[in-house]
């Protein structure tokens, strides 16, 4: 018989989850763990066990760690997948580098030729910025509560803040007669049209699944990240 | 029909019955089934999350009093519809299966 108790089992389990996944889901799934332990345990004591012996063979029930741990892992991303460092700056990175290259271009051009050239290139850059967040939000719902969803989360809300800007830029040029957009406009405002579009989508996308599983059922809407 | 296939709409069906964790989920399949099935916990807790991966049941942690929370699952309306499909599945299997053994056994009393 087993004579591990409920808590040992659960920290080796967490212990051995932790070598694949991250420590958040490797808690999760402990947790989780638990409860059912501590349920069964609780049946088992009141058809008379004792504390001791509940415990065990609740454990014994539940299955051989080792074994286990490979189950309960399957379908979660591995660790490698989620490791929130690698893409922490990621938003930062990308809106300080569009910086960088329409504040180039307006140095190169000079004068209001530079802010159209600079306005443009944000603007039509922020589709791009939007897409790892409409991906992650609508394809990958069990990576949402990861870090690198919340990373792509925040470089598609500064993706529409850019995006905003560089439109009301345009606008700006175009009244104060500093440009002739009026042939450009179009393209312009239908970039600024597909990143609003893609903000909303990827924000619904973030509410639990709830609007995700009516898309699917009612849209057609089915990415699968299988 | 694979087996994992089989757990899952097991899985939906005792959750079209009312949200449930994953000890009552257990428990709903062996009362259900009338103690002909129990199953693995380590099937049922990855056959869940898999099925809350693809938006078919949703999940929650819900706080209870000065006990550690526990997740309820709930079936979403995307899940209704494929428990639907896997039921109209599963009555063509069993329907396929009943008329060839029926079958069989009328070509047997034939031959005989």
């Amino acid at each position: 018989m087993n004579n591990r108790s409920i808590d040992n089992y659960v920290s080796d389990l967490t212990r051995i989850l932790e070598q694949t996944l991250s420590s958040q889901y490797a808690e999760e799934i402990a947790a989780e763990t638990k409860n059912h332990l501590c349920e069964r345990a609780t049946e088992l004591r009141e058809s008379g066990r004792n504390f001791a012996d509940a415990e065990s063979t609740a454990i014994e029930e539940f299955g051989e760690l080792r074994d286990l741990s490979i189950e309960l892992a399957k379908g979660y991303p591995p660790k490698t997948a989620v490791e929130p460092r690698r893409l922490r700056f990621l938003p930062e990175i990308a809106v300080i580098v569009l910086l960088f290259i329409s504040s180039y271009s307006y140095t190169v051009y000079g004068g209001w030729r530079g802010i159209e050239t600079a306005a443009g290139l944000l603007l039509t850059s922020m589709p791009i910025l939007m897409v790892p967040g409409m991906v992650a939000g609508l394809g990958r719902l069990k990576y949402r509560r990861l870090h690198p969803v919340a990373t792509l989360f925040r470089l598609s809300t500064y993706g529409l803040v850019l995006c905003l800007i560089s439109a009301a830029c345009l606008v700006g040029i175009q009244v104060a007669g500093k440009g002739t957009l009026v042939s450009v406009f179009p393209i312009y405002y239908a970039f600024a049209s597909a990143t609003l579009v893609m903000y909303s989508l990827m924000r619904i996308s973030f509410t639990n699944g709830k609007v995700y599983s009516f898309l699917r059922s009612h849209i057609g809407i089915h990415i699968r990240d299988k | 029909m694979g087996f994992r296939e089989d757990l899952e709409a097991l899985v939906l069906s005792c959750l079209s019955t009312g949200p449930a964790h994953g000890y009552e989920l257990s428990k709903r399949i062996r009362v259900l089934s009338d103690e002909v099935l129990s199953v693995a916990e380590g099937k049922l807790y990855p056959t869940l999350h898999s099925l809350e991966a693809d938006g078919d049941i949703s999940a929650e942690w819900v706080p209870q009093g000065n006990k550690p929370p526990r997740k309820v699952y709930e079936l979403t309306e995307s899940g209704r519809k494929t428990l639907q499909r896997k039921q109209s599945e599963w009555h063509a299997f069993t329907r396929g299966v009943g008329s060839v053994l029926q079958n069989g056994v009328k070509e047997m009393k034939v031959v005989i």
